[in-house]
């Protein structure tokens, strides 16, 4: 019995040791919260979810699932802010979401160098915002380019791995 | 789609309004620089570079994600083997004070 009481203690032992690296990388990651159901650049992968009633095509970094409800997350490691262009893109991913799943996110979160953690709530008035800028996050000029060059374009499409 | 029903399971009454998806294939954040690449736009080497670094970046927070994956699977099972251990051990003590024994 001893030898399994000790064995026990070690395996409680490493599993606290295991947990903390766990929480340590979460932070790094900014997934402080919920499970991770996808992830872009990884062994699970992550679908790209495209929305033909708004011409959206986008794959967001992590999906994550909490309380129920479906969270996109954009990874901006070289950004030090969160700036306009992250929050409606994000904004776009809760979209996407919203229109593949059928489940309103209420929020997004944009993870930033360090491994901030942004939330951006999505709310009524961001989705106008996002729907009424002119080809939203994905630059100014980017129309006007199409409309000189006339090519075709399936979309906007919404990655973590471009600068927007 | 896995995640979506995972979403579902808390309650809601709402259906998915789409569920086509497109194939991972494109990478493009921008119809610009779709276009360019198609049109075969030379890239400046600073362009070059940002994008570089930036998908180095994306391979790395991917890497570190498979490995937090990976933790986590490891952490699930030594949780059953500690709850096994417990039960055994637990066993091994009351058998050896003979509680249940006459």
């Amino acid at each position: 019995m001893p030898v399994l009481a000790i064995l026990l203690v070690l395996a409680v032992v490493l599993y606290a040791v295991m947990a903390a690296l766990s929480r340590r990388q979460r932070a790094r990651l900014g997934l402080d919260d919920g499970e991770i159901l996808a992830a872009d650049d990884t062994r699970t992968g992550v679908p790209t979810l495209y929305s033909e009633r708004l011409g959206l095509v986008g794959r967001p970094d992590h999906l994550l699932a909490s309380d129920g409800v479906l969270i996109p997350v954009e990874q901006k490691p070289r950004s030090g802010r969160l700036q306009l262009s992250h929050v409606l893109q994000v904004a776009a991913q809760c979209v996407l979401v919203e229109d593949v799943c059928g489940v309103r996110p209420p929020y997004g979160v944009v993870v930033l160098e360090g491994g901030i953690r942004e939330r951006v709530a999505f709310t009524p008035a961001l989705e106008r915002k996002l729907l009424t800028t002119d080809a939203g996050t994905v630059g100014q000029g980017c129309r006007a380019w199409l409309a000189l060059g006339g090519a075709e374009v399936p979309g906007i499409w919404l990655s973590g791995n471009l600068l927007v | 789609m896995p995640w979506c029903s995972l979403a579902l399971k808390a309650g809601s009454s709402t259906k998915p309004k789409h569920s086509a998806l497109y194939p991972a294939t494109a990478w493009y954040i921008c119809p610009e620089a779709w276009y360019l690449e198609r049109a075969g736009a030379a890239r400046s080497s600073a362009g070059a570079r940002r994008l570089q670094a930036g998908s180095d970046a994306h391979h790395q927070i991917g890497r570190r994600t498979d490995n937090l994956h990976a933790l986590d699977s490891v952490r699930q099972v030594l949780l059953m083997a500690i709850l096994v251990l417990v039960v055994v051990v637990a066993a091994q003590i009351v058998s050896a004070r003979g509680l249940f024994g006459p």
